[in-house]
């Protein structure tokens, strides 16, 4: 987990949001809006980003229960048409904060959920991009979630270096570290 | 509270293109330290609080342990988003010292002034300890790893390089758009720059000896100027005097060495290699002469004119004259 430290995808991942059930006040926070004073009460309900909710469930303050990225109405998206759903919109960190919810809650069909959406998105979506034009590819862009864009990156990289190697271009290039090219007025 | 601060850093750094530096967000970097900050004060007034009580802070679970815990875990919060944000930011100034240059005036100016003063700092001492380590080792290690087929390469010039530069064998001038025949070692770093790029062009139009003979799907004029002398003659005189004027002169010196070598090679293998592969059914051919060919040629057997249209048979004549004479026809 130390090398997850600095992964600026893991702390993005971690702020999603996840409702939880205080079984403990604490004071002095203001963490709860629809409380007036900064105090929460026992037995609230309050949205808290995960990082939170993980910490105080380990010192058994709270309970987590599903967000809403991941209820029934997505299930059952998920179980007519996994590879149209637009599961950027929902939770852009879909697949890592399912993984990292798994063992936190009580549903048990969760880990299925993500291993049969993912299955059947990459087969269906993520094996196309070899033969996709920028056109196609670029409709079903806009649902991918992170973890998916970040194959179809590699993929489509992986692609344009053979297409280089057989056609032989420049072998030199300015450092794609540098950034776009401008043109000098 | 509660993290968002450090959120919105991370947030900033994430929204660049993925490898690029962004302008250091110094005005984020503070918020999130104030907030931390703040975050402190309410740890400390609810353990001061606990201990008028006369509670002892460890054991007692009540309310205002929570509070605390939960602001402890918003400061912890924070600090994770401040030393990723560093910690990102630093992998790419290391690796913009190992892709750009060592120099930091050699970067372009704009990542210069996406660069804190402190990253610059970090940038000047990572390019001294990598110039300590390669001058131990005793290589280079910041070029191409791949070997390449060609010790030239064509480059076009397109940033703005001072003149007078000094490179391995000549000293030169890099005006805009001028293009340059130079060894790859010297054109490395200014490519990596973005300040030249190197051309690939085919020379399918200024060098094309006859559609059927010789078709050119190489890219790199080296290449087809070694092509040239294995597969037209090993004099550059032989050549059609078009394609000797498509040559640069550091060409033309490069298809006499490369001609010299392939003379010594073939010398020491005893064969000669340049000619047609298939072993023929018959010693003698019946040619007809198209072009010019000079009077009194020496052939293997007996010495002749070459009158055009004038028809003979010989093995010799076969090769030079295929090639030669599909020229010349054009």
């Amino acid at each position: 987990m130390a090398s997850k430290y600095y992964d600026i995808d893991d702390i993005l991942t971690e702020e999603e949001f996840a409702p939880v059930l205080f079984h403990k006040p604490a004071n002095r926070v203001t963490i709860d809006p629809s409380a007036e004073t900064n105090y929460v009460e026992q037995g609230a309900k309050v949205e808290l980003p995960f990082w939170l909710a993980h910490e105080l469930h380990l010192r058994q303050a709270v309970s987590i229960n599903l967000p809403a990225s991941f209820d029934q109405k997505t299930r059952l998206e998920i179980q007519a048409d996994a590879a149209c759903v637009d599961l950027r919109s929902r939770c852009p960190y879909f697949y890592e904060f399912g993984c990292k919810l798994q063992p936190l809650v009580t549903d048990r069909t969760l880990g299925i959920l993500l291993s049969t959406a993912f299955k059947i998105r990459y087969k269906e979506r993520l094996t196309k991009v070899f033969t996709a034009t920028h056109l196609t590819a670029s409709k079903f862009l806009p649902f991918l979630t992170i973890e998916e864009t970040n194959l179809y990156e590699a993929a489509h990289l992986s692609m344009t270096a053979f297409k280089k190697w057989r056609t032989g271009g420049p072998r030199f290039q300015r450092a794609s570290i540098l950034g776009r090219k401008r043109k000098e007025s | 509270m509660y993290g968002r601060k450090g959120y919105q850093l991370v947030k900033d750094f994430a929204s660049g293109e993925k490898g690029h530096l962004k302008p250091f967000n110094s005005k984020l970097f503070d918020e999130t330290i104030e907030e931390c900050d703040q975050n402190h004060h309410l740890i400390q007034s609810l353990i001061r609080k606990m201990q008028q009580e006369g509670l002892e802070v460890h054991n007692n679970r009540n309310a205002d342990h929570y509070g605390a815990l939960v602001h402890h875990l918003s400061l912890i919060r924070n600090k994770r988003c401040l030393m990723a944000y560093v910690h990102n930011r630093a992998d790419i100034v290391r690796d913009l010292a190992w892709r750009v240059g060592l120099e930091i005036l050699d970067l372009p100016p704009d990542i210069q002034e996406n660069l804190s003063a402190l990253e610059k700092e970090y940038f000047k001492n990572h390019s001294v300890a990598i110039k300590s380590y390669m001058g131990k080792v005793g290589i280079e290690l910041n070029v191409d790893m791949v070997p390449p087929k060609d010790p030239y390469i064509k480059i076009r010039v397109v940033g703005d390089i001072d003149q007078g530069i000094l490179m391995s064998d000549k000293t030169t001038d890099f005006p805009r758009h001028s293009m340059h025949f130079l060894k790859r070692t010297d054109a490395e770093p200014y490519i990596s720059r973005g300040q030249m790029e190197e051309l690939t062009e085919t020379l399918s139009q200024s060098v094309m000896m006859n559609d059927g003979c010789v078709t050119v799907c190489r890219h790199n004029r080296a290449d087809i100027v070694r092509d040239l002398a294995w597969r037209v003659g090993l004099e550059i005189l032989d050549l059609p005097p078009d394609i000797q004027e498509n040559l640069s002169a550091l060409e033309k010196e490069y298809f006499k060495n490369h001609s010299v070598a392939i003379k010594s090679y073939m010398g020491k293998v005893g064969i000669e290699l340049n000619v047609d592969m298939v072993p023929p059914k018959d010693p003698y051919i019946k040619i007809r002469v198209v072009g010019d060919i000079d009077q009194g040629i020496l052939m293997s057997d007996k010495t002749t004119d070459f009158p055009v249209t004038l028809c003979i048979s010989s093995n010799e004549l076969m090769l030079n004259l295929t090639f030669l004479g599909g020229k010349w026809r054009n």
